[in-house]
C-alpha cells in the first residue's frame, strides 16, 4: 500500500518531496487516504480481536476463571464499538475512498480536505474511548446498545457519548463527500446505470448514513442529559420511558447494520463477474434490490424489540416488514449464483471469500428470518442464538467481503501479487474455524444460554468449549492475513500486471500497477466495452 | 483510447504530463458548481436533523 512512496517525487505535482508526516498527516490524496483507513482498520480489527479472545477464553469453561463479570461486560461492550464503528465501517470507507474515484474515472474525491479530517477524527475518537478501560471506573460495561438505565451507571458514559459524536461526524462528512463525488465527479460517458455496482452499493449507503447517523447522536446526547442534566427522556419516575430509548437507537441501529452490509453485496457483485468471467445477471435488479433493502430498513427497527411487549399491530407489522427484506436478498442471492452458473470459473482467494460469503450470508439470513419471528423470538431474543445470527451476517458477511476484497484490489494498491498459497491457507483456515467458532452458538441459544454472561449452565459447556477452540484458531488465521499483507505490500517478488485478474473489468484495471498517486486528472474516454456494464441499455 | 490508458507502457512518471488541462475549463466549472449544490442540499439535510433532535430535546425536557 504505501509501497506507492517510491513514485512520490515523480507523481505529485504539487510541489516538493513530501516528509512523512506531510504525507500521511497532511494528506488530501484519496489513496493515501484510503490506506489510512485500511490500516486503522486493520489495527482495530486485531484490538477488537484480542478482546474476542478474552472472552471466548473466560468462556471455555462453566465458571469464573479469568476476570471479574463487571470487566467482561466491558469486553462484550467494547469488542462490539470496535468491530462495528473501528473494524467494518472504516474498512469500507477505506475501500470506498481508495476505489470509487477509480471506478468513476475521477481524479479524486469531491472534497479532499473534508476527507482528511474524516479520518483523523477517528483515532482521537477511538483513543478516547478505549482510554476508559484504563480509567478508574473502568470503560463502558452496558452492551453496544447503551440501554438505559444500565448505561447510565457507567462512570464513562460522558466519554463513550463523546466518542460516539465524533464517529458520526466522521461517518456524516465521509457520506456526504462519497454522495458529491458519485455524483458530480464522473468522467464523461460514466452514466449512473453504467457504475460498478459496489459504487451504487456505497452511494445508497450513504443515504442511510446521513439519515441515521443524527439519529445516533440524538439518542446518546439524551443519555448525557439523562445522567448528568437532570432530564428524564428515559426515566419514568420523571415522566419519561426507557423504551423510548430503544425505539431511536434501533431506528439508527437496523440502517445501520445494513450499511455494514450494503458495500459488501457491491464487493461481491465485483468479485463474482470477474472470477466467473461472466457480466453479472441482472445489473439492474441488483441496484433495485440494494435500493429496496436500503428503504425497507427503516420500516422494520422494532425487531429487535418484540420481547419489550409492543402493541399486537405492531409485532404483526414489523414482522411481515422484516420478512419482506429477505425477497430482495434472495434476489440478489439467485443473480450472485446465476452469474456463477455457466461461467468459466477460477478460484483465486478473492473468489473463495466471494463464494464463502454467498453460502455463509445466506445462513446468517435464515436465522434473521428465525428471528423475524414473533412468538419465536420471544424464545431466541436475547440467547446465543441472535449472536450467531450476527456473526454470520458480520463476520462472513461483512469482514470476508472486506477481505476478499482486500485480496482482490491489493495487486493495483502496491503493484505486487500476494502469495496465493497462504492467501488460500488463510482462506481455509478462517473459513473452517469461523464455523466451529459460530455455529455451535445456533444451538447454545436455542437451548437457552443467554448471551452477556461471564458464567453458565454446566449444560451449556460441550459446545461452549468447541466455540472457543474455534475462535481462538480463527482468530489465529488471522496473523496469517497480517503475514500475507506485509509480504504483498513490500516484499513479494511478483509483479502485478495492470489488469491483474484476466477477467477484470472496468476503469481502475486501465491504470497502472500500483496505481500511481494522481490518476484520471484528465478525464478519461470511456468506451463502453470496457466497463463491466457498459451495455445495459443496449 | 484515453490519455492515462494510452500511456499504460510508459514508465509511470510519463503517464501523467503536467500541462494536460485545458485553459478554460468548462467541465471542471460545472463539477465544481455541482459538488457545491450536492454539498449544500446534504449539509441541510443533516442540519435539518440535528436541529429537530436538539429543539426537541429542549422542548421535552
Ligand atoms: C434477512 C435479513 C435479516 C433479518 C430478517 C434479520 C433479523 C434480525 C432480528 C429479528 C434480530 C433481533 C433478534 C433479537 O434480538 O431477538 C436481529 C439482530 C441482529 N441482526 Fe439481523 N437480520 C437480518 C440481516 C442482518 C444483517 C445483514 C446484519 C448485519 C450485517 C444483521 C445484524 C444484526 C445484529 C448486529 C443484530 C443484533 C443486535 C443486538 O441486539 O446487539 N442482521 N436480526
Ligand atoms: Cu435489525
Amino acid at each position: 500500500m504505501s509501497h506507492a512512496a517510491t513514485h512520490d517525487q515523480h507523481d505529485d505535482h504539487h510541489g516538493a518531496p513530501k516528509s512523512f508526516f506531510q504525507r500521511w498527516c497532511m494528506s488530501t490524496n484519496h489513496k493515501d487516504i484510503g490506506t489510512l483507513y485500511l490500516v486503522f482498520a486493520l489495527v482495530m480489527f486485531f484490538i477488537g480481536g484480542s478482546f474476542a479472545m478474552l472472552i471466548r477464553a473466560e468462556l471455555f469453561k462453566p465458571g469464573l476463571q479469568l476476570m471479574q463479570p463487571y470487566f467482561f461486560n466491558q469486553l462484550t461492550t467494547m469488542h462490539a464499538l470496535v468491530m462495528i464503528f473501528g473494524a467494518i465501517m472504516p474498512a469500507f470507507v477505506g475501500l470506498g475512498n481508495w476505489m470509487i474515484p477509480l471506478m468513476v474515472g475521477a481524479p479524486d474525491m469531491a472534497l479532499p480536505r473534508m476527507n482528511n479530517l474524516s479520518f483523523w477524527i477517528l483515532p482521537f475518537a477511538f483513543t478516547l474511548m478505549l482510554s476508559t478501560l484504563f480509567m478508574a471506573g473502568g470503560g463502558p460495561a452496558g452492551g453496544w446498545t447503551m440501554y438505559p438505565p444500565l448505561s447510565l451507571q457507567s462512570d464513562s458514559l460522558a466519554y463513550v457519548v463523546f466518542a460516539v459524536h465524533l464517529m458520526g461526524i466522521s461517518s456524516i462528512m465521509g457520506a456526504i463527500n462519497i454522495i458529491a463525488t458519485i455524483l458530480n465527479m464522473r468522467a464523461p460517458g460514466m452514466e449512473l446505470l453504467k457504475m460498478p455496482v459496489f459504487v451504487w452499493s456505497w452511494l445508497i449507503t450513504a443515504f442511510l448514513l446521513i439519515a441515521v447517523m443524527p439519529v445516533l447522536a440524538g439518542a446518546v446526547t439524551m443519555l448525557l442529559t439523562d445522567k448528568y442534566f437532570g432530564t428524564n427522556f428515559f426515566n419514568p419516575g420523571g415522566g419519561g420511558d426507557p423504551v423510548l430509548y430503544q425505539h431511536i437507537f434501533w431506528f439508527f441501529g437496523h440502517p445501520e447494520v445494513y450499511i455494514m452490509i450494503l458495500p459488501a453485496f457491491g464487493i461481491i457483485s465485483e468479485i463474482i463477474p470477474t472470477f466467473a468471467r461472466k457480466p453479472i445477471f441482472g445489473y439492474k435488479a441488483m441496484v433495485f434490490a440494494i435500493a429496496s433493502i436500503a428503504f425497507l430498513s427503516f420500516i422494520v427497527w422494532a425487531h429487535h424489540m418484540f420481547a419489550v411487549g409492543l402493541p399486537m399491530g405492531a409485532e404483526i407489522f414489523f414482522m411481515y416488514a422484516t420478512m419482506l427484506i429477505a425477497v430482495p436478498t434472495g434476489v440478489k442471492v439467485f443473480n450472485w449464483v446465476s452469474t456463477m452458473w455457466g461461467g468459466s470459473m477460477t478460484f483465486e482467494t478473492p473468489m473463495l471469500f466471494a463464494i464463502a460469503f454467498v453460502i455463509l450470508f445466506t445462513i446468517g439470513g435464515f436465522s434473521g428470518l428465525m428471528l423475524a419471528l414473533v412468538p419465536a423470538d420471544f424464545q431466541y431474543h436475547d440467547t446465543y442464538f441472535v449472536v450467531a445470527h450476527f456473526h454470520y451476517v458480520l463476520v462472513t458477511g461483512a469482514l470476508f467481503a472486506i477481505i476478499a476484497a482486500t485480496y482482490y484490489w491489493l495487486p493495483k494498491w502496491s503493484g505486487r501479487m500476494y502469495s496465493e498459497f497462504w492467501a488460500k491457507m488463510h482462506f481455509w483456515n478462517s473459513v473452517i474455524w469461523v464455523n466451529v467458532l459460530f455455529f455451535p452458538q445456533h444451538f447454545l441459544g436455542l437451548a437457552g444460554m443467554p448471551r452477556r454472561i461471564p458464567d453458565y449452565n454446566v449444560a451449556f459447556a460441550n459446545f461452549n468449549m468447541v466455540s472457543s477452540i474455534g475462535g481462538f484458531l480463527f482468530g489465529a488465521s488471522q496473523l496469517i492475513f497480517l503475514g500475507v499483507l506485509i509480504h504483498g505490500v513490500w516484499f513479494s517478488k511478483k509483479k502485478a500486471t495492470d489488469r491483474v485478474w484476466e477477467g477484470a473489468k472496468g476503469l481502475e484495471w486501465t491504470v497502472p500497477s500500483p496505481a500511481p498517486h494522481h490518476t484520471f486528472e484528465v478525464p478519461p474516454v470511456i468506451h463502453d466495452d470496457e466497463l463491466a456494464h457498459g451495455h445495459v441499455n443496449d | 483510447m484515453s490519455e492515462t490508458a494510452g500511456c499504460l507502457e510508459k514508465p509511470i512518471h510519463m503517464t501523467q504530463p503536467k500541462m494536460q488541462q485545458p485553459a478554460i475549463d468548462q467541465p471542471d466549472a460545472d463539477r465544481r458548481k455541482g459538488v457545491r449544490r450536492t454539498v449544500t442540499i446534504l449539509v441541510a439535510i443533516v442540519a435539518a436533523f440535528f436541529l429537530v433532535s436538539f429543539v426537541q430535546i429542549v422542548l421535552m425536557k
